[in-house]
């Protein structure tokens, strides 16, 4: 086991073929959808509006969302 | 078919209008690319608006209505999920033995990554040590950001 250049190789970690992950990102992407907070939310009474409405109300804030996001990795 | 795997840092710049921004939001509306993002993305975009909420830079109903766009963005099939198993923690575990700069979250991510390897998608993120560790290991990779 070695520092730095490590390329990732099938025999060490284990990836699937093309056909299983496909199969694989199907199966997760449905169960994402089935366990959704969107009906949750709509009966607090929320609802969707456009994109430009969420940039415009993140906008106000200090640092951009992936700025903080960055920091939160930092401090861990 | 281009795959991209979004980390939570690309993902963020879909919402908040910021560097980069344009970038995302090109290889989102292209209906040909397969956008997907690690289960782990999710509770970390929710929980950097938690905080931005103690903060009061942005209100609960901020919040709420954000989580709402991307619940429903989620349903409408914009994004497609990896999820976590056993072997994702294992390989995470080996990032982090070969590559001593990388935090959590970025290890978690990367491993993720790994399992859509044979896609070869490319690993977008504004997180350098993500970025330049994901083109190493012999990912394509993006930061929106240059």
């Amino acid at each position: 086991m070695r520092e730095g250049s490590k390329k990732i190789t099938r025999q060490e970690y284990g990836f699937l073929p093309k056909d299983a992950v496909l199969k694989r990102l199907l199966k997760a992407t449905r169960a994402a959808q089935d366990l959704g907070m969107k009906n949750s939310l709509k009966k607090l009474g929320f609802s969707e509006v456009s994109i430009e409405e969420i940039q415009d109300r993140l906008s106000k804030s200090r640092r951009s969302l992936s700025q903080d996001i960055l920091l939160d990795r930092e401090q861990v | 078919m281009a795959a991209y795997f979004f980390d939570t840092t690309a993902l963020a710049k879909h919402y908040c209008l910021e560097l980069g921004s344009n970038k995302i939001n090109e290889i989102l509306q292209d209906k040909k690319n397969k956008v997907i993002l690690g289960e782990c993305a999710v509770t970390e975009l929710y929980a950097t608006l938690n905080k931005k909420v103690r903060r009061s830079e942005i209100t609960r109903d901020d919040y709420y209505t954000i989580a709402y766009k991307f619940e429903s963005e989620l349903e409408n099939g914009l994004f497609h999920f990896i999820d976590i198993t056993a072997l994702v923690i294992k390989n995470s575990k080996l990032f982090l033995l070969y590559h001593p700069a990388l935090r959590f979250s970025t290890a978690l991510h990367l491993s993720l990554a790994v399992e859509v390897f044979a896609l070869k998608p490319t690993v977008v993120s504004a997180d350098s040590h993500l970025v330049e560790t994901a083109k190493v290991c012999g990912f394509k990779v993006l930061n929106p950001e240059k």
